[in-house]
């Protein structure tokens, strides 16, 4: 019998054995946002059942909400109304809903971590398949549909099957310039984005120690984008240093008692995989996509690959529409691209020192004229302590846009839109056609790259010599 | 959720791989309240460019109008984790999606809404797609659950897999949160088992959080 981390975790919550091989398995925290809640709660009051734990489930309003400064609400016609509704279901139900009003309040995955409602060991069921972000904390979390989220409403379960379990270690130290973002992209380009069907995805290696637990969260978010729904990393010193103090996190005795636990639980597991990928990642330079997936991903000083070097003639014909709908061409230097847009945000790449890092660069600097640059940070604590540090002086003195907290451009479901035809740099997790707006075409960078490209107005490298 | 049962329909094919969520429905689409009436936001961005009707795309020809059967490439349906995906295809009519494989969120979600994702070796979906295209769309598709088959007009036939609990309940049409409300007894027993082993798990009721900032 394997004795992975994820065999750990995935044994500790299985309530009973089902008929054909899957299990019904225990939640220990539940996450809702805005784009389900008023579905899931209606259908429960509906069929007359109970919310079973509304102490074990949160409600985020993150994507429909506006975003600029002095926001009410939202900007979407329709959707206040489901707001309204999420606040009077979690009202009536008795479970907390972070509305934009609350001081806590953020994306819904910046929002769990923050709060400590996510911890290792712990079963976090987020209906958004970005639920993957706060596996860094050691925590087994993948996303659900709304049909889903409601069976947990009434039942605080989840019938699920447990995945096979691929091993991504990565080694060496890392480059300047190159940190989370830049791993995952090149792990997608490697692996494909199907690549990790059917498995889970655990993290390990030297290079993946050495990065912030801030840096682990923007990793394990795009796990989703190679194709696999959970994330995980086997908790450390660091997991714990991060999470004590947090909100719902335990405290006092029990907090040591949880500390013993986990370690205890993280302590000699296989490591072992079913698959086991493994990256020198010593020579990796920084990242962009050049195309309408992120699997179609190159180094920011490289060039479009070429469709007649690829053999499968499906591939082929991807590759050929994705270069139509970006507007670039074979061997094409990718640096130099005019860009009009850029963003930084999303529960990819909105935390603190994303933020910081993005400020260095631009600090002292102006924004090209040809380019809107929106700052979005991933919670009002965020936001609160980016100011405290300034750094919304230096966004807003170099020209970009300083927001409020929310998903705003990643989902682009707030109005927050990339103008059709534009070229759009930005720190989120999905390229896909029509993704940040109608025939927008985005490139998915690090906050440094984003930052560089709104000074200089073209796609470019920071840290070129 | 309804039963599912055996039908013969036409099949639409759209093979170009990983076409996702957000291309089957779009932003527009997403605020409501309601599981029905999404089929019209359904490939909205492809169906029409700049409010025109385009033609040359597969929903918009006339032969594939009442179509009952999806045809879909590798990766089908992959991406944001969003049920209106599956919603609009129901709400559309289509009873059934045979793809080589299939994004993670919307096979399962399929599932809770009686739509049955069928799985079958990438050069037989071609095959049948090959099939139906030639055809002018013509040659229908029967989808058999009980059985396990897929047949077309033209004698072909090609079996494919299902977990037995899946077809099953799609079959009656079952419930997934009676089946396991059923079970209530040994949640029960597991939580107080782990109570005593996690304690910090179990919040309580009504319990409010001290407000400390972060950092």
């Amino acid at each position: 019998m394997s004795d992975t981390y994820l065999d750990r975790l995935w044994d500790a919550h299985v309530i009973d054995h089902l008929e054909d091989g899957s299990d019904l398995i225990h939640v220990d925290r539940h996450l809702l946002h805005d784009l389900h809640c008023a579905i899931a709660f209606s259908s429960v009051e509906e069929s007359g059942r109970e919310v079973k734990h509304p102490e074990m489930t949160w409600a985020v309003a993150d994507h429909m909400i506006a975003t600029e400064p002095g926001r009410t609400g939202t900007n979407v016609p329709g959707a206040q109304l489901l707001l309204d509704r999420m606040r009077k279901h979690t009202d009536d139900y008795g479970v907390k809903m972070f509305g934009i009003e609350d001081a806590n309040h953020g994306i819904i995955h910046i929002v769990s971590a923050e709060q400590g409602i996510a911890l290792p060991g712990l079963t976090v069921l987020a209906c958004d398949s970005h639920a993957c972000t706060v596996g860094a904390l050691g925590t087994l979390t993948w996303g659900t549909g709304t049909s889903e989220a409601e069976h947990i409403l009434a039942t605080q379960t989840i019938r699920s099957t447990k995945p096979k379990l691929m091993r991504v270690e990565f080694e060496g130290s890392l480059r300047e310039g190159v940190r989370a973002k830049d791993l995952i992209l090149h792990l997608i380009g490697h692996i494909g984005g199907s690549g990790g069907h059917g498995y889970a995805i655990e993290y390990d290696g030297t290079a993946l120690r050495s990065l912030s637990i801030e840096d682990r969260m923007t990793l394990c978010n795009m796990t989703m984008e190679a194709g696999a729904e959970i994330a995980l990393i086997r908790p450390d010193e660091k997991v714990y240093d991060y999470l004590k103090g947090r909100n719902y996190a335990p405290a006092g005795e029990e907090w040591d008692l949880a500390v013993a636990h986990w370690r205890a639980l993280a302590a000699n597991c296989d490591e072992t995989g079913d698959r086991v990928v493994t990256l020198d990642v010593s020579d990796l330079g920084p990242q962009i996509t050049w195309g309408t997936m992120p699997s179609q991903v190159i180094s920011i000083d490289g060039t479009i690959p070429d469709p007649e070097q690829e053999p499968d003639e499906s591939a082929r014909a991807q590759m050929q529409r994705a270069m139509e709908y970006m507007g670039v061409g074979p061997g094409d230097s990718i640096k130099g691209l005019d860009v009009q847009q850029v963003f930084i945000g999303s529960c990819t790449n909105a935390r603190i020192d994303d933020l910081r890092r993005a400020s260095r660069i631009v600090a002292g600097k102006r924004v090209a004229d040809t380019v809107r640059a929106i700052v979005v940070p991933g919670s009002r604590n965020i936001k609160q302590l980016a100011e405290q540090e300034g750094l919304d002086r230096i966004f807003l003195d170099a020209g970009m846009e300083w927001h409020e907290a929310g998903c705003s451009m990643c989902a682009a479901i707030n109005g927050d839109l990339v103008a059709p035809d534009t070229r759009c740099v930005s720190t989120s997790n999905r390229n896909f056609e029509g993704r940040q707006g109608l025939r927008a075409r985005s490139h998915l960078v690090s906050p440094e790259i984003a930052a560089a490209c709104a000074v200089s107005g073209k796609i470019s490298n920071p840290w070129e010599v | 959720m309804k039963p599912f049962e055996n039908f013969r329909g036409i099949a639409m094919p759209m093979m170009r791989p990983d076409i996702d969520t957000e291309q089957m429905i779009n932003r527009d689409f997403l605020i409501t309240a309601s599981r029905k009436g999404l089929s019209k936001g359904l490939f909205h961005d492809l169906r029409y460019r700049n409010g025109e009707k385009q033609a040359d795309f597969v929903m918009n020809l006339p032969q594939y109008r009442d179509a009952k059967v999806l045809i879909g490439g590798p990766n089908f349906a992959s991406g944001s984790s969003r049920e209106h995906a599956v919603w609009a295809v129901v709400d559309y009519g289509i009873g059934a999606v045979i793809a080589p494989s299939y994004g993670v969120h919307f096979y399962r979600n399929a599932l809770k809404n009686g739509l049955l994702p069928v799985i079958l070796p990438l050069a037989d979906v071609a095959e049948i797609a090959a099939a139906v295209e030639a055809s002018n769309g013509s040659c229908e598709v029967a989808v058999s659950l009980t059985e396990q088959t897929v047949k077309l007009d033209n004698g072909k036939e090609y079996a494919f897999e299902i977990h037995s609990e899946a077809k099953e309940a799609l079959l009656a049409g079952l419930d997934d949160i009676e089946r396991t409300l059923r079970r209530s007894t040994r949640i029960s027993a597991f939580q107080a088992k782990d109570r005593l082993e996690r304690p910090w798990v179990y919040l309580s009721k009504g319990q409010a959080p001290t407000e400390i900032s972060p950092e």
